[in-house]
C-alpha cells in the first residue's frame, strides 16, 4: 500500500521569521506525529527535515517566505494541518 | 589551533563582554572596596578588569575553529563516547538554566532554551557528526566544529537581519558543546576577550601553553604558593601575580575592576578613586627603577673585587633568544623542552632539530643548555598515556619517564646531537637520583652517536653532557655524578621541595618550603665542592638564582653561574656588580652555621640592604 501523503503551502507571517524559537515550536509539534515531515522553500533549495531544528534553521525562512509542508505517513493529514496552523498563527509571536 | 576570525570572533568577544557586564551588574551592585590578602608571587602592579577562568561553564561561551585532529580506527568508540558525554552535559546544563529562568521570567522567554535543547538533541546533527568521526577518522571536536560551521555559515549568509542575528543561538550552543569537548578552561584561556586580569584556582603548565599571553595583565589565584606554576609563569612574563588568596573565586565576578599588587601580595576589588591614584603613582615609580637597571644590562657581570659571574637565561621559546642581549644574558642556561610536548602531537626529530638548531645559531658562541624532556609530576601532556599515580612527584616523571619510554627520548637526543653542529649546545638530564640512571642514559647516547655515524649524519661528537641536581640523593652523590659528566646544574625548586618534603603548590604547607634553610645551603655547598674536586662547572638554574636575596649567598657558596628568566637578569646583574665576592663568602660561611631559615634570611637581607638596596625595594621576584 502506498504511503499516505499530505501537502500544504504556508507563508511565514511573524516578523522575525523562522528563527530558533519558532523553529523549535515547529520541531516540537512535528515530533508528536509519526509521519515524516519535510519542509521546502517554494523558491527552491534543499528540503528540510521537519523534526530537526538545525535542518529547519538553515531554511532561513524570513517573514514572507512561502514554504511547502509535506507529511508522509498514517497521521500526515492531522500533522500537516496542525503545523500549517502554527505557521499561520505566526507562532504566537507578534 | 587557528583562531576564528570575522563574525564569530566579533560575536564571541561581544558575547563575552555582554555576559561580563550582566554578571557584574546582577551580582555586584555595590562597588565596595575590598582588600584580599594572598602571597606575593610576582612583583608589579596592574589595574584591570577581571576574567574568572574556571573549569565549569558558569562562564562565557566561545566557539572556535579547531585544526582537524586525526584519530585511528580504534579511537572511534572513544571519540563517540566523548561526543555523547559532551551532549549529555550540555543538555543538563541548559535544562538547569531553563528551569531557573522559568521561575524568574515568563514561559515564552524560557522558550529560547527549549530551542537550545532541541539543537543538543537534534538527531540529524548528531548523525552527521557520528558519520564524520567514523568516515573521516577525525576527533569529535574537529568534526563537530566543521559541521556546526557549515550550519552557522548557512544561517548567517541570509539577508534578513533578524534571522542572521539569531545565528547567535546556534553559536551559543555550539560553543557550549565544544567547551565540554575541549575543556572550558582551555577554551577561555586561549581566547581572552581583551586585556584581563585572570582569576582562577590555579594554572597548570598545559594551561599556560594555551594562554593568550598578549592579553594577560596579571594573575590572581585561589591556591598556590610563590613557587607554583602561575607564579613562575608570571615572573617570566614579567606580569604581577598574587597567589593563595583564599575564597577569591567566590568574591569576584567577571567585569569587576581589580588592582593586583604583586609587591604586597594583595588584590583590591572595586578600588576607590583615591586608591587608584595611589597605585598609579607606585606603578610609575617601579617602572622607573626597573628601566634604570635595564640600562646597566650591557655592563660586565663582575663583582667589585673582580670575580666574573656568568648570568644566563632560562628560556622555553626559541624566539626569545633575540632578547638575550637586551637583558644582558650570556647564553641560555636552561632551555626547557616540555612545551614542545604539550601541543597537539609528539614533536618529531626533525621538528625538534629545527627548534634546537635555530636556537643554537641565534646564540652564536654562547652556550645553550638544552634540558631533555622533564614531564610528569604536575606537567602532564595529553599526548602521553599517564597512568593515574597516587603521588606523581614521587612517580614516573622526568628522566624516569624517558627511560621507560625510549621513543620519547631517542628522537630528542638525536635532534640535540645534530643541532650541536650549529652552535655551542650542551645537553642536560633532569631529575636524576642514582648514578646508574646516568650510566644508562650515557649508554643510550653512545648508541645514538653510533647510529648517526652509520647513517652518515653530521652531529656534535663531543657535546657536553650535564646533570641537574634536584634531589637530595643526587646532591649527596654529587661526587659520583661529577666523575661521569661535564657539568652540573642545581635545580633549586625541586631540590628544596624534596629536601623539605613540601609540595610547593600546597598553600597549607607552603610556609615550610624554605630555600633559606641551612640544610639547603649545605647541600649546595656539597655539590660545589664535588664539582671543584672533579674540575667541572656548576650552576644554579632554579628560582633561587633569580632572587637578589639569594645571589650573594649562592656566590659565596662558590657558584659562578646563575640562570634565570630574562626579566630577572638586570636586577641580578646589579646585585653582582654591587658586592664583593670576599664579603659574599663570609655571608655564606655565617649562614652555614645557622640553625634556622630566619637567621639565614636576616643575614642575607642585611647584606643586600648594605650593597644593593634599590633592588630590595624593587622586590623583583
Amino acid at each position: 500500500m502506498a504511503v499516505k501523503e499530505s501537502i500544504k503551502e504556508v507563508t511565514i507571517k511573524n516578523k522575525l521569521g523562522l528563527h530558533a524559537r519558532p523553529a523549535s515550536l515547529f520541531v516540537q509539534a512535528a515530533s508528536r506525529f509519526d509521519s515524516e515531515i519535510t519542509v521546502v522553500r517554494k523558491d527552491g533549495g534543499e528540503p528540510a527535515d521537519g523534526k530537526s531544528l538545525m535542518s529547519m534553521l538553515i531554511l532561513t525562512a524570513a517573514c514572507g517566505t512561502v514554504l511547502t509542508i509535506k507529511g508522509a505517513g498514517q497521521d500526515c493529514e492531522e500533522a500537516v494541518r496542525t503545523l500549517a496552523e502554527l505557521v499561520d498563527r505566526g507562532f504566537d509571536e507578534d | 589551533m587557528k583562531k576564528l576570525s570575522g563574525l564569530w570572533r566579533n560575536w564571541l568577544t561581544g558575547g563575552l563582554m555582554k555576559i561580563e557586564q550582566e554578571n557584574a551588574a546582577i551580582e555586584h551592585s555595590a562597588g565596595q572596596e575590598t582588600v584580599l590578602k594572598g602571597i606575593a608571587a610576582a612583583s608589579g602592579i596592574e589595574i584591570g578588569i577581571v576574567l574568572v577562568v574556571g573549569n565549569t561553564p558558569e562562564q562565557p561561551l566561545s566557539f572556535y575553529e579547531t585544526s582537524p585532529i586525526s584519530i585511528s580506527e580504534q579511537d572511534v568508540p572513544f571519540e563517540l563516547s566523548r561526543l555523547d558525554a559532551a551532549l549529555e552535559t550540555t543538555r543538563n546544563e541548559i535544562t538547569e538554566i531553563r528551569n531557573k529562568v522559568k521561575v524568574s521570567l515568563d514561559e515564552k522567554e524560557a522558550g529560547i532554551f527549549d530551542a537550545h535543547l532541541l539543537i543538543v538533541e537534534d538527531k540529524k546533527l548528531k548523525n552527521e557528526v557520528v558519520a564524520g568521526i567514523k568516515e573521516k577518522l577525525l576527533s569529535a571536536e574537529s568534526v563537530f566544529s566543521g559541521v556546526m560551521q557549515r550550519y552557522i555559515t548557512a544561517i548567517s549568509s541570509v539577508a534578513d537581519p533578524y534571522l542572521k542575528e539569531r545565528a547567535a543561538d546556534v553559536v551559543d550552543v555550539a560553543g557550549r558543546i565544544l567547551g565540554h569537548l575541549l575543556g572550558w578552561k582551555r577554551t577561555l584561556l586561549e581566547h581572552l576577550p581583551g586585556q584581563r586580569i585572570v582569576v582562577t584556582k590555579e594554572l597548570t603548565p598545559s594551561d599556560t601553553v594555551m594562554l593568550d599571553r598578549e592579553n594577560v595583565q596579571a594573575f590572581a589565584t585561589e591556591t598556590g604558593a610563590k613557587t607554583s606554576h602561575s607564579a613562575i609563569l608570571a615572573r617570566s612574563m614579567r606580569i604581577p601575580a598574587v597567589v593563595g588568596i583564599p575564597g577569591i573565586l567566590s568574591k569576584v565576578r567577571n567585569g569587576d575592576v581589580m588592582i593586583v599588587d604583586g609587591y604586597q601580595g594583595v588584590v583590591i576589588l572595586n578600588p576607590s578613586p583615591e586608591t587608584l591614584e595611589e597605585y598609579a603613582l607606585k606603578e610609575a615609580e617601579n617602572e622607573k627603577i626597573y628601566n634604570d637597571l635595564l640600562t646597566e644590562s650591557g655592563q660586565r657581570s663582575e663583582t667589585l673585587d673582580g670575580y666574573r659571574i656568568a648570568l644566563a637565561a632560562n628560556l622555553d621559546d626559541p624566539a626569545k633568544a633575540v632578547e638575550l642581549e637586551k637583558y644582558g644574558a650570556f647564553g641560555v642556561g636552561l632551555f626547557r623542552t616540555e612545551y614542545l610536548f604539550l601541543k597537539d602531537h609528539i614533536p618529531t626529530e626533525e621538528e625538534q632539530y629545527e627548534v634546537y638548531s635555530t636556537l643554537a645559531s641565534r646564540c652564536g658562541a654562547a652556550p645553550v643548555v638544552i634540558r631533555t624532556l622533564d614531564l610528569g609530576g604536575d606537567k602532564i601532556s595529553s599526548l602521553i598515556n599517564f597512568d593515574q599515580e597516587p603521588n606523581p612527584f614521587l612517580g614516573l616523571r622526568s628522566v624516569r619517564l624517558c627511560l621507560a619510554y625510549p621513543h620519547l627520548l631517542k628522537p630528542q637526543l638525536r635532534a640535540i646531537l645534530r643541532a650541536g653542529v650549529h652552535g655551542n649546545i650542551c645537553m642536560m638530564f633532569p631529575m636524576l637520583t642514582c648514578v646508574d640512571e646516568l650510566d644508562e642514559l650515557l649508554r643510550i647516547l653512545e648508541q645514538i652517536k653510533e647510529e648517526l655515524k652509520r647513517e652518515k649524519i653530521r652531529f656534535s661528537e663531543n657535546i657536553k653532557v650535564g646533570v641537574m641536581i634536584e634531589t637530595p640523593a643526587a646532591a649527596l652523590a654529587a661526587d659520583q655524578f661529577a666523575e661521569r659528566c661535564d657539568f652540573m646544574s642545581i635545580g633549586t625548586n625541586d631540590l628544596v621541595q624534596y629536601t623539605m618534603a613540601v609540595d610547593r603548590g600546597n598553600e597549607r604547607v607552603a610556609s615550610l618550603y624554605r630555600p633559606f634553610h641551612p640544610v639547603i645551603l649545605r647541600l649546595i655547598r656539597h655539590v660545589v665542592e664535588a664539582a671543584e674536586h672533579a674540575g667541572i662547572w656548576v650552576s644554579v638554574c632554579g628560582e633561587m638564582a633569580a632572587d637578589p636575596m639569594y645571589i650573594p649567598l649562592l656566590l659565596g657558596l662558590g657558584i659562578r653561574e646563575l640562570s634565570m628568566s630574562l626579566v630577572s637578569l638586570a636586577p641580578a646583574k646589579h646585585v653582582v656588580r654591587s658586592m664583593k665576592y670576599i664579603d659574599a663568602e663570609s655571608v655564606a660561611e655565617r649562614s652555614l652555621l645557622c640553625s634556622s631559615h630566619q637567621e639565614v634570611k636576616e643575614i642575607a637581607e642585611t647584606f643586600l640592604r648594605m650593597t644593593a638596596r634599590g633592588v630590595l625595594d624593587l622586590n623583583i621576584t
